[in-house]
């Protein structure tokens, strides 16, 4: 599981509105410039959720159906959608770019033209991300709305709703919030292809900040806010490899593998060696894991002359 | 919520019906035959002779450094109304001085009211009802008479001709040297603020708005009043408050009309309620915000308005629990995210806050800072020699406002 480092007291509620609903439309997304979630609920009400739960609302009455949002992340602004059809109705051609509620307004800008069944786009750079009716997620050039590239979601993003999120530094963060008794998570690096996945509690409404890479989640059993980090807790640690040169002036080497508490692996995870009972030296002292949560090190032994092996003990230790 | 500054209720009492006969002499001038009777207008359960009706205008004057307030007043005599103005004063919110205004200006005010523009003018508006409700043109009013300039503006806009406003209320906006006019309409779907550029539209009237942003969503709410702060921001008060708030406030926004973005929403506080209208403008020497409001007359008919004075930036209510953004680790340090927010989660930019940790305040980076624009203040603890149980503590001193 992800490392949860906040869990509200109370449920969420939202004003005027009781306690927080998917049963409703719901969406949103983390904007930088307020810090806080921009959410609505039903058509026209906004909502500002801050990292503790607490909630206001900053815009309300009827008029705009603000159910289909889409983010830009380099503008940190929210935008909706709409075509000739109206707003909100995303099952055309081309679906551009019209409103902003992020600052209680709206405004018309030049559209973007997606493609049939766009839900919550991305905007990053030159490109945008989003969510397709064949449940995959696909990179777009925002001007032409030319396919570039697509972002392999296969097992994770499932669903319509499913969100996601790229963060600054190039993550591609996708979750599928009830994935059985579960919340799924997976990373992608769009820059290195490094990927790994977790899991978080499972979920009737979450966002992701993508700057300070936290999820923002609304427990599906009784909605309390809980904000998630992208570091897998480490549950379990194994046993250490090592080769078997043991030799004088030899090198061997170590790793060891941290396992979450559904043996996903923990990825940038310090992990501290400590050569307890033995001879020789340990290369490093700390060493981070991979995205297979695995870490390695190396073991070089003594330059006694007498040196044959035989049992060493060495002890690896992951500290919060 | 707007930060409250100053609050003179009652800064504008009615004349009594024991002076009414003092102010009739011009109108006796004009009809000697008409008759008054101070005995059925006036008794000892209804003591004052004059309400106000409307207001016409509530400008900043530049130049004199005051507030003028101008109004519609009900009177008990005949021809049962008169038009007065009032000069308050921009420190404390009190009259200094009041005199009907000469009928010359009546023309002016007749028509539509009058507003601060850019460069200290201020304008009045025409308006008109056929073929549609209308902005017709935009006239100067000159001080310290309120006088209204004879001729509009020499523009093929502002020369009858008309801006197509359909319905709602509206209001005129004028600035000059940006040649731009600003209304801020009530129509179906709520309010907008449309910007029309008189300087380039040689064909005005288009349809079409240079900008237009719609105050979204949209409260049921018509627009009260707008005031103008410089070259680039104006602000609009609405009379109902944001939706699914209480009653007791109203709404107001902050509007950049040269990025056309709605910079802040926020509210007034509106003390007593029972407001029949509301007036802003823009003390532009100090920066601050003045609010007259008519409020319904006691039973008696008394007056019970008030004046106040806004600091241009909302009061902090709220601090939110300090939660943290990165694991909690004795190794490294762990960063924490608080916020300092007004009643709609309005931001509380640079402000001081005040941060400690217990019981080793030591591991406060810094305890005390200044939050960031956006309202964000990010702690930083150090990291401890052991696991520690610790209680973070974040308050904004102005108000007391801890969490």
């Amino acid at each position: 599981m992800l490392i949860k480092i906040y869990e509200a007291a109370n449920p969420t509620t939202l004003p005027a509105s009781g306690t927080l609903d998917l049963s409703l439309e719901s969406f949103g997304f983390y904007l930088k410039r307020y810090d806080c979630v921009l959410y609505t609920q039903e058509f026209g009400n906004i909502y500002k959720i801050f990292r503790d739960g607490s909630a206001v609302r900053c815009c309300g009455g009827g008029g705009v159906n603000t159910q289909f949002w889409g983010y830009d992340l380099d503008l940190d602004r929210v935008f909706t959608m709409e075509n000739g059809s109206g707003l909100g109705n995303v099952h055309q051609n081309t679906v551009g770019l019209k409103y902003d509620p992020s600052d209680h307004s709206r405004v018309t800008h030049t559209g973007i033209l997606f493609p049939d069944g766009v839900i919550a786009p991305v905007v990053w750079g030159n490109s945008y991300y989003h969510g397709y009716l064949s449940h995959g997620y696909n990179k777009y050039d925002n001007a032409t709305g030319t396919l570039q590239a697509s972002v392999n979601t296969t097992g994770i993003l499932t669903y319509l709703s499913d969100r996601i999120m790229i963060t600054p530094d190039g993550w591609f963060v996708g979750i599928d919030a009830d994935n059985g008794t579960t919340g799924v998570v997976r990373f992608l690096n769009l820059y290195t292809g490094a990927t790994y996945e977790s899991y978080i509690e499972k979920s009737k409404c979450f966002f992701i900040d993508p700057f300070n890479k936290n999820i923002w989640s609304f427990r599906a059993s009784d909605s309390r806010m809980q904000i998630y980090t992208f570091d897998v807790a480490p549950s379990s640690v194994s046993s250490i490899t090592m080769g078997s040169n043991r030799k004088r002036y030899r090198e061997d080497d170590l790793s060891v593998t941290l396992l979450g508490d559904r043996n996903e692996p923990v990825p940038n995870w310090p992990v501290h060696w400590e050569l307890t009972t033995a001879e020789g030296h340990l290369k490093e002292t700390v060493t981070l894991t991979d995205y297979s949560g695995v870490a390695t090190n190396t073991y070089c032994g003594p330059g006694r002359a007498d040196f044959v092996g035989g049992s060493q003990t060495i002890t690896v230790s992951t500290g919060y | 919520m707007l930060e409250l500054l100053v609050r003179n209720p009652n800064f504008l009492s009615y004349r009594s019906c024991s002076n009414w006969s003092v102010d009739t002499t011009p109108w006796k001038t004009l009809f000697p035959t008409a008759q008054y009777n101070a005995t059925t207008m006036c008794n000892t359960s209804f003591p004052y002779m004059e309400s106000i009706q409307d207001i016409e205008a509530f400008v900043y004057d530049q130049a004199a450094d005051v507030y003028r307030l101008v109004t519609v007043n009900n009177i008990a005599y005949f021809p049962g109304w008169e038009f007065w103005s009032y000069i308050i004063s921009p420190e404390t919110g009190e009259i200094v001085s009041s005199d009907r205004l000469p009928g010359a200006a009546l023309a002016t005010f007749l028509t539509d009211q009058a507003f601060n523009g850019g460069l200290g003018k201020i304008w009045a508006g025409h308006t008109g009802f056929l073929p549609f409700p209308a902005v017709y043109g935009i006239t100067e009013v000159l001080l310290p008479n309120m006088y209204a300039t004879s001729d509009m503006l020499a523009n093929p806009i502002l020369t009858n001709t008309q801006i197509p406003i359909l319905a709602g209320t509206n209001f005129g906006f004028a600035l000059a040297p940006e040649a731009k006019l600003i209304t801020v309409l009530t129509l179906m779907g709520g309010p907008r603020i449309s910007v029309w550029d008189y300087s380039t539209s040689g064909a005005w009237p288009s349809s079409t708005p240079a900008t237009e942003v719609y105050y979204h969503p949209a409260p049921e709410s018509f627009a009260w009043g707008t005031g103008y702060e410089d070259e680039q921001r104006m602000w609009a008060l609405f009379a109902n408050t944001i939706s699914g708030q209480t009653a007791d406030r109203q709404s107001i926004l902050k509007y950049n009309y040269a990025s056309n973005r709605i910079e802040l929403l926020t509210e007034m506080q509106n003390i007593g309620g029972n407001d029949r209208m509301a007036r802003i403008c823009f003390d532009t020497r100090r920066k601050k915000l003045a609010a007259v409001r008519i409020k319904a007359d006691a039973t008696n008919g008394a007056a019970q308005n008030a004046l106040e004075i806004y600091a241009p930036r909302p009061a902090m209510t709220m601090v939110t629990v300090p939660v943290a953004i990165t694991r909690l680790s004795n190794e490294t340090e762990v960063h924490f995210i608080s916020n300092l927010l007004g009643t709609k989660g309005e931001a509380g930019g640079l402000k001081k806050v005040s941060i400690s940790c217990s019981p080793d305040a030591g591991l406060v980076s810094k305890p005390s800072q200044l939050s960031e624009v956006n309202g964000r203040v990010e702690i930083v603890l150090k990291p401890t020699v052991a696991a520690a149980v610790e209680t973070l503590t974040v308050s904004y001193d102005e108000t007391k406002v801890t969490s």
